[in-house]
């Protein structure tokens, strides 16, 4: 695999999600209005059915027809707020080694200037 | 990567959670004082008022016209109180039927949805500045 398939790769993953987080942040609506059910995708099932060459919008339409709907619960606020928060680390966790894979690069180009 | 969509919803839910406890808040107020005539019509409109000037256009989806009905139709109680300045030829006084019990359940609602909301809004924030990083090493 080249590198500039992982970076893509972890591009992608960035996109889902924050598709994933929108779909959540909708939720928390659903919560405040009393309406509606909440629905939930996995990342990991988005990402096995996405390429480097996925745009952006083919992922928001996957994360939309990969979601189940949950009947709502008395305690989908706090299931939101768990689900925000594994998002918000997952996201931290892929930019953090995306900026590692980064930095690996500029390596490799001041090795090669020197 | 665009975070910003999320955020503007999560701004919307935080605004409707403030309408709403603002809602209970004087609902409560106003269980306990005698209206005046016509002083029903003038607290519709503005409890209306209220809500649409607390949502945009953009937010319709939180616009609920369950809640807009319940606006439109509150119910009033009388009480036999002859001596108040306020009692009609019967010796009535008009006052607005609320609900106190369900009012501080939706004001407590309302305070732990807004709580949720700034939860979401910091998640946000450090995704943000998690992609503002990618590079600067």
């Amino acid at each position: 695999m080249e590198l500039s398939n992982i970076n893509a790769l972890y591009s992608r993953s960035l996109n889902v999600l924050s598709e994933l987080q929108k779909q959540s942040s909708q939720n928390l609506a659903n919560i405040a209005t009393n309406s509606g059910k909440v629905s939930r995708s996995k990342f990991e099932r988005i990402m096995s059915s996405i390429s480097t060459s996925t745009s952006r919008e083919k992922i928001a339409e996957l994360v939309a027809s990969k979601s189940e709907l949950h009947e709502p619960s008395v305690m989908r606020l706090a299931n939101e707020m768990a689900v925000t928060q594994s998002i918000a680390g997952k996201y931290e966790l892929i930019s953090a080694i995306y900026s590692q894979q980064l930095a690996l690069y500029k390596l490799a180009v001041k090795g090669r200037a020197s | 990567m665009s975070l910003g969509e999320s955020k503007s919803i999560v701004q919307s839910v935080m605004k409707f959670a403030v309408m709403s406890s603002e809602m209970s808040a004087r609902k409560l107020a106003l269980s306990s004082t005698p209206l005046k005539e016509g002083q029903l019509a003038k607290v519709k409109a503005d409890f209306i008022r209220v809500y649409q000037s607390t949502l945009t256009n953009d937010e319709n989806s939180l616009q609920s016209d369950k809640m807009l009905s319940s606006m439109n139709n509150l119910a009033t109680r009388k009480e036999y109180a002859p001596q108040s300045m306020l009692a009609d030829g019967m010796g009535m006084v008009t006052y607005l039927e609320v609900d106190t019990a369900r009012e501080m359940i939706d004001m407590n609602r309302s305070k732990r949805i807004f709580e949720a909301g700034v939860k979401y809004y910091n998640a946000l924030s450090k995704m943000s500045s998690a992609a503002l990083k990618i590079g600067s090493f």
